[in-house]
């Protein structure tokens, strides 16, 4: 009867977290957890985070497993969330910045060459990242920070392409009385998890906070990234609560009337990783004995692999399945994450066969998630692709949105970005457009991307509207694409009374 | 025998020349033609030119019915239309337009098809631009220093200066030199406005006594004869009514769902929902003219005094965004810095105070003897069940703070003649409609200010209008945007307007169109393409 009892907990919490149980249900729980519940099952993880994060010290006994249960699980859905606003900022980015750098106008921006190379960088293409340097080196900019985060860009280009005597060179005669240039080394040396780079950023913040507005935001993101490598999260998620995640990082002034504000696409990433983290240190807070520990296992299983940890994500997710208390429906999708790391570690074969046995019996949540893992895999999944098709024309209502959207990513990572739409606008609860408490942020971000791809600008900017209300950090992503429509937009000047 | 032969061949070769011009020029993409489309309309447009118009349900039909030299296709690129091809001078300034040869104006009534030609293109510059012109267009065409026909299918524009996208602006729409009965102008008396003829897919076949605009396929259209026979546009005071024809088969489309509708039709698997972003938004405009609302502090505590999200929430189910500026938040110029001035109805008192407003014995503020006493007007077509209640809250909301709002609905000529011609108002419920250029140099620019103006409520400030002429005057795109952003944060300080809220907007269509591609602002700039399968033609 106990372990009945024990067992029903275990699905109650999961339940919960899953979004097929109202908050009410809890029980008796601690009021800061029930309002986070409602905020997080209308996916407002901000405000949800806000709610528990600091209420956390206060819960106790066996609520206090599944408080860490649910702000793991809001900082692990707000990890995913960046990490696709990261995707998107990317690709935003360069596309604006590629537009600016071909200005050939006596006021062409200089540190755009610098930006776009810390973009290319990012993108994995050091060799033209190198180029655009050379160029922003050649040009003299005035600013000498600028110059100097330069250089240091240029040592982790020849870090990447293994020319590490080099990179080193570059990384040793750097001037770290620029308070800019010690945070930037601190983040290098953090990803080469050197011991110093923990003192190096705190001693970068002090001196940040001191110069006030003239230092630029990049030593935050810096920061964040310092504090997420060397495991410091606490003091990663309290330094994010006093930030203001949509300040740019350096604006060039031509005169009275005319700036360019760059930011940092690096910020979304290292939030991203610094929130996958955080999720990982409160699934890990509950005890094994605790009823919601096989929630936190399986969660525990999509956020390391989220932050790049796919042996541990895999062995979790086994234990996960031989696991008799993992629920039905939870197998399933811990069957095909494991695919997809099968997948991703050139298990193709086996991979597939598990896909083709998850989706068996054609659920469109199961279908939804098998083709999630296409999209994400690169996989081609044509007989799924079809399969899915058939299932989500017969259906209607909620049920068969995720399935749509499904759909709808698979074509938008194929490019073909028209069908992205249909099947996303399918799935869209069109009485609430571009709310998130209503649709799937994550389809909203791609949908913003397949309109942003088809040119359809002020539909993807609507919804980075919405979405900025409860992520200002993506004001870079909003930013660049004003730029570009700015640019490409070819109206006439109308305007009519309605 | 073999003579028989050839004069048979001869008599058939001849007959295929004769009937050549009957024949319709057909698109060769293997959609089928036929079948019929009506299309709800929220109301009936004034004139059907596009000169003299200067609403959506006019600018919908003149898309139909008009082209212009230059178009823009799906991906937004400026492509080629009447112009075939064009060449641009070194230097920006000299565009020169080669026009195509096939282009044919509407047939008018027992009369042959006239060929299109540069003289039109002349004719039509010339009239938009003439001093007694009644056109909202003259402001946008000021950048034009002389356009000259080179010969009968090639047109020259000499610009005062290379500006930022001259060539979509050549996408005006090309009137015939045989349409308006005044050669030299245009007014809203000439029968043309009414009866109009284009070079477009569609022409006018009858307007019937209920208003309904028949439209039928131009069969020489130049890019080939559209797919649908014939478009209706019907239109429907009440947009309840509205969707209740869409669902009982009475009408195909509507151009613009009602956001309380969209539920209604999502759950409808018949009908197909498209999003399409037209920049728009409403607004509670003022009369600067008025001595108490030329002072911003006022204009300031109205908008304070209003709860928008309230407002918003309440009537259009939350279906939209609140602004805080002269842009819709899908537009590249929205200043993403400028927040919303807040609802406080407390600080709204005391800016009318600090204005040197006291309060009557009745309630109402009063100064110098004077009660702030307005009169808001609101079109009868805006005459929703939302914008009524919109209407009263806003009413109820400023006697609260002591302000006495006293509603006039107009019919929409009569409202559209106080408000542009007479400037006999003190306040207007309204939306604007932008197209991605973000232009709102005719909004708020003093030169604007006058009879059939767009500054109707006599706005002027000399920083505004030095910015709006730098932003018009460059050629970068990153100085005009921050251009943009400035203006907006300043017009949400001085709030000549309250900036109400962006609708979201939504077509809703029969799924037996297809291939239906709409323009985010013309709306019917691609409906030659659309068609309906043979089988769903009735």
């Amino acid at each position: 009867m106990r372990q009945c009892i024990k067992y029903f907990r275990v699905m109650t919490v999961l339940l919960v977290v899953w979004g097929g149980f109202t908050a009410s249900a809890i029980g008796k729980t601690a009021d800061p957890l029930k309002q986070a519940t409602r905020q997080l099952k209308k996916n407002r993880y901000q405000s949800a985070a806000d709610i528990l994060q600091p209420k956390m010290a206060t819960i106790s006994g066996m609520q206090k497993d599944v408080a860490a249960l649910t702000l793991g699980l809001v900082y692990l859905k707000t990890a995913v969330l960046y990490r696709e606003l990261y995707r998107s900022s990317l690709m935003v980015n360069a596309d604006y910045l590629k537009r600016l750098s071909k200005v050939t106008a006596k006021n062409r921006s200089q540190a755009v060459d610098y930006y776009m190379a810390d973009i290319l960088l990012q993108m994995g293409r050091p060799v033209e990242a190198q180029k655009a340097l050379e160029r922003f080196l050649a040009a003299e900019f005035p600013e000498q920070a600028l110059n100097e985060l330069a250089k240091l860009l240029q040592g982790q280009c020849y870090f990447v392409q293994g020319d590490t005597t080099r990179a080193e060179k570059i990384w040793q005669g750097a001037d770290t009385n620029l308070v800019e240039v010690l945070a930037e080394l601190a983040a290098i040396f953090s990803r080469q998890q050197r011991g110093d780079a923990s003192q190096m950023i705190d001693q970068a913040l002090t001196r940040f906070h001191s110069a006030g507005k003239r230092a630029s935001f990049r030593i935050v993101t810096n920061a964040i990234e310092v504090y997420a490598n060397t495991g410091q999260i606490e003091k990663g998620m309290q330094l994010l609560q006093k930030s203001d995640l949509k300040a740019f990082s350096f604006e060039e002034i031509f005169g009275q009337n005319k700036s360019v504000r760059f930011y940092d696409a690096a910020l979304l990433g290292n939030l991203s990783f610094l929130l996958g983290r955080a999720s990982i240190a409160h699934f890990k807070n509950i005890p094994t004995q605790a009823p919601s520990y096989p929630a936190a296992q399986y969660y525990l299983g999509e956020a390391l692999a989220l932050v790049g940890d796919y042996n541990q994500s895999r062995m979790l997710t086994g234990m996960f399945l031989a696991s008799p208390q993992a629920p039905a429906v939870f197998k399933s999708k811990a069957q095909i994450r494991l695919a997809s790391l099968d997948y991703r570690q050139g298990l193709q074969v086996k991979a597939e066969e598990a896909l083709l046995q998850a989706a068996a019996n054609n659920s469109p949540d199961i279908l939804a998630d098998v083709l999630f893992t296409c999209a994400q895999q690169n996989m081609a999944c044509n007989e799924f692709v079809t399969r899915a098709a058939l299932v989500a024309k017969a259906g209607q209502g909620k049920r068969f949105a995720p399935l749509n959207y499904a759909l709808g990513k698979y074509y938008l990572n194929s490019n073909d970005n028209k069908r992205a739409v249909a099947y996303m606008e399918t799935a869209r609860d069109k009485s609430n457009k571009s709310k998130i408490e209503f649709n799937s942020p994550l389809m909203l971000i791609d949908l913003a991307q397949a309109y942003y791809r088809t040119v359809q600008f002020a539909e993807a900017l609507e919804i980075y509207f919405e979405i900025s209300k409860q992520f200002p950090a993506v004001r870079q992503i909003q930013d660049a694409m004003q730029g570009i429509y700015s640019m490409e937009q070819k109206s006439a000047g109308d305007v009519k009374i309605n | 025998m073999k003579k028989l032969t050839q004069v048979t061949c001869l008599v058939l070769i001849m007959s295929l020349i004769l009937i050549a011009p009957a024949i319709a020029k057909l698109k060769r993409d293997g959609r089928p033609n036929g079948g019929m489309l009506n299309y709800g309309e929220y109301g009936r447009p004034a004139t059907l030119d596009p000169i003299t118009s200067n609403d959506m349900i006019a600018l919908r039909i003149t898309e139909l019915i008009f082209t212009g030299l230059t178009g823009i296709n799906e991906r937004q690129e400026i492509v080629p239309d009447l112009a075939e091809r064009w060449e641009i001078s070194e230097e920006g300034r000299i565009y020169t337009f080669f026009l195509r040869k096939d282009a044919k104006w509407h047939a008018k009534a027992g009369a042959p098809p006239k060929p299109f030609t540069a003289e039109d293109v002349i004719f039509t510059y010339n009239i938009m631009m003439h001093p007694k012109t009644i056109t909202p267009l003259k402001v946008r065409y000021e950048f034009i220093e002389s356009a000259t026909m080179v010969d009968q299918y090639t047109v020259q524009f000499t610009l005062k200066r290379p500006i930022l996208n001259a060539l979509g602006k050549f996408s005006f729409k090309v009137i015939p030199q045989h349409g308006p009965e005044n050669p030299l102008y245009l007014t809203r008396e000439d029968p043309f406005v009414q009866h109009p003829i284009g070079t477009g897919p569609y022409q006018i076949k009858k307007i019937t006594s209920e208003r309904e605009i028949i439209l039928v396929a131009n069969e020489d259209f130049y890019k080939g004869r559209p797919h649908i026979d014939k478009l209706v546009a019907k239109p429907f005071a009440d947009q309840n009514i509205m969707t209740q024809a869409l669902m009982f088969n009475a009408i195909d489309m509507i151009v613009l769902v009602n956001p309380r509708d969209i539920p209604e039709i999502q759950g409808d698997k018949r009908y197909v929902l498209e999003p399409y972003n037209a920049l728009s938004y409403s607004f509670f405009g003022y009369n600067l003219r008025n001595e108490m609302l030329a002072d911003k502090q006022v204009r300031k505590a109205f908008t304070c005094a209003v709860n928008r999200q309230a407002l918003l929430d309440s009537f259009f189910g939350g279906q939209g965004t609140i602004i805080s500026g002269p842009f819709a938040p899908g537009s590249w110029a929205y200043n993403l810095d400028v927040q919303p001035l807040p609802f406080d109805p407390q600080k709204a008192k005391q800016m009318l105070e600090a204005a040197g407003f006291r309060q009557g014995s009745d309630g109402i503020m009063e100064r110098n003897g004077e009660k702030l006493s307005l009169v808001l007007k609101v079109p009868i077509e805006k005459e929703s069940e939302a914008v009524k209640r919109v209407v009263l809250a806003f009413k109820n909301s400023l006697r609260k703070v002591g302000v006495d709002i006293k509603v006039e609905f107009k019919e929409w000529l009569a409202w559209k003649e106080d408000i542009f011609l007479k400037h006999d108002f003190d306040i207007i419920f309204a939306s604007w409609v932008f197209d991605d250029s973000a232009d709102i140099s005719s909004l708020f620019h003093s030169s604007e200010i006058g009879a059939w103006k767009n500054n109707f409520g006599a706005y002027s400030n000399p920083e505004v209008d030095s910015l709006i002429v730098e932003s018009k005057l460059t050629l970068d795109h990153e100085k005009r945007r921050t251009i943009y952003r400035r203006l907006h944060a300043m017009l949400s300080e001085e709030n000549p307007y309250t900036f109400l809220w962006t609708l979201t907007n939504y077509a809703a269509y029969h799924k037996k169109l297809r291939h239906v591609a709409i323009h985010p602002y013309k709306f019917f700039s691609f409906a030659d393409e659309w068609f309906i399968p043979e089988e769903d033609q009735r």
